[in-house]
């Protein structure tokens, strides 16, 4: 009898679960975070300078500097989308994958290839001024081909690393070196 | 036993059917109306300034934490996607209304 009844509730819950069909998108997904203010200040250098098409012709040659193909542009809009493809794998996992084979004789599949998405925005914001802002994300895939990571791009130094590199690139275009 | 059988596979057949049957029927499927779809998706702006709007418009998705995909100035578009574990696209167009007032219409 008990068993009757524990065979009828397995089918019922995995109907339920069937019936789940979407994947959803949480509510808060276009509300301003507490982080949104300080990302903003993260991703964004104002440059003394009206000449917007120059700051932004400077951007994408950081980008392809960096090995970003330039996805699509817009001038009149300030807008330069760029990707790339990179290796993803990693050698903390690659070891944790490798244990756990060893150990439990489990496949685990690791992170093998990944693509990283810019969009490099500039936008007038005074007399003289313009501002410059690149957003960052990139998409996982592991070693069966499935998505395992979607992510955006918040890690500090890696902003840092790029206004470094885009004041250069100003600087040297500026005295046409 | 067989009675019980027959009863699950009763409920997940109706539970089944919350799902689509032919996924071709996507194709031309809404949920709503289509002048409530756009009643939905659009507000109107106190201005004439298009390409100002296009430019906040990406300024507040950058806000959001999407990144740029696509912008067109003649077209009056602008396309992202955020990835957050999930992934969203928004398109937002801006077209003049009148002569006073610009309509921005978000879709997802």
């Amino acid at each position: 009898m008990r068993q009757k009844h524990f065979s009828t509730l397995c089918v019922c819950i995995l109907a339920m679960l069937l019936t789940a069909c979407n994947q959803t998108i949480p509510k808060q997904a276009l509300q301003l975070s507490q982080e949104s203010m300080t990302l903003r200040q993260l991703q964004t250098r104002s440059f003394n300078t009206s000449n917007e098409k120059k700051l932004l012709t400077s951007g994408a040659g950081v980008l392809q500097d960096l090995g970003f193909n330039i996805d699509e542009s817009e001038t009149s809009l300030g807008v330069i989308v760029g990707s790339k493809d990179r290796d993803a794998t990693e050698a903390g996992q690659i070891a944790g994958a490798v244990a756990m084979a060893v150990l439990f004789g489990v496949y685990m599949p690791t992170d093998k290839n990944q693509k990283i998405r810019a969009s490099l925005i500039t936008r007038p914001t005074g007399k003289n001024k313009t501002n410059l802002r690149i957003t960052l994300q990139r998409v996982v895939w592991n070693t069966q081909g499935q998505i395992s990571k979607t992510q955006s791009i918040v890690e500090p130094e890696i902003y840092q690393e790029f206004f470094s590199k885009l004041s250069k690139a100003v600087f040297l275009e500026a005295n046409e070196i | 036993m067989k009675k019980t059988f027959i009863i699950a596979s009763a409920f997940l057949t109706l539970c089944l059917t919350a799902c689509q049957t032919t996924s071709m029927n996507q194709v031309m499927e809404t949920s709503t109306s289509q002048v409530q779809t756009r009643q939905i998706q659009t507000r109107a702006f106190d201005t004439t300034n298009r390409k100002q709007t296009l430019r906040t418009v990406i300024a507040t998705l950058q806000d959001l934490g999407f990144v740029i995909d696509k912008a067109d100035n003649e077209l009056g578009t602008v396309s992202g996607t955020k990835l957050d574990g999930y992934s969203l696209r928004m398109t937002v167009t801006a077209r003049p209304r009148g002569k006073k007032q610009t309509l921005v219409r978000a879709i997802m």
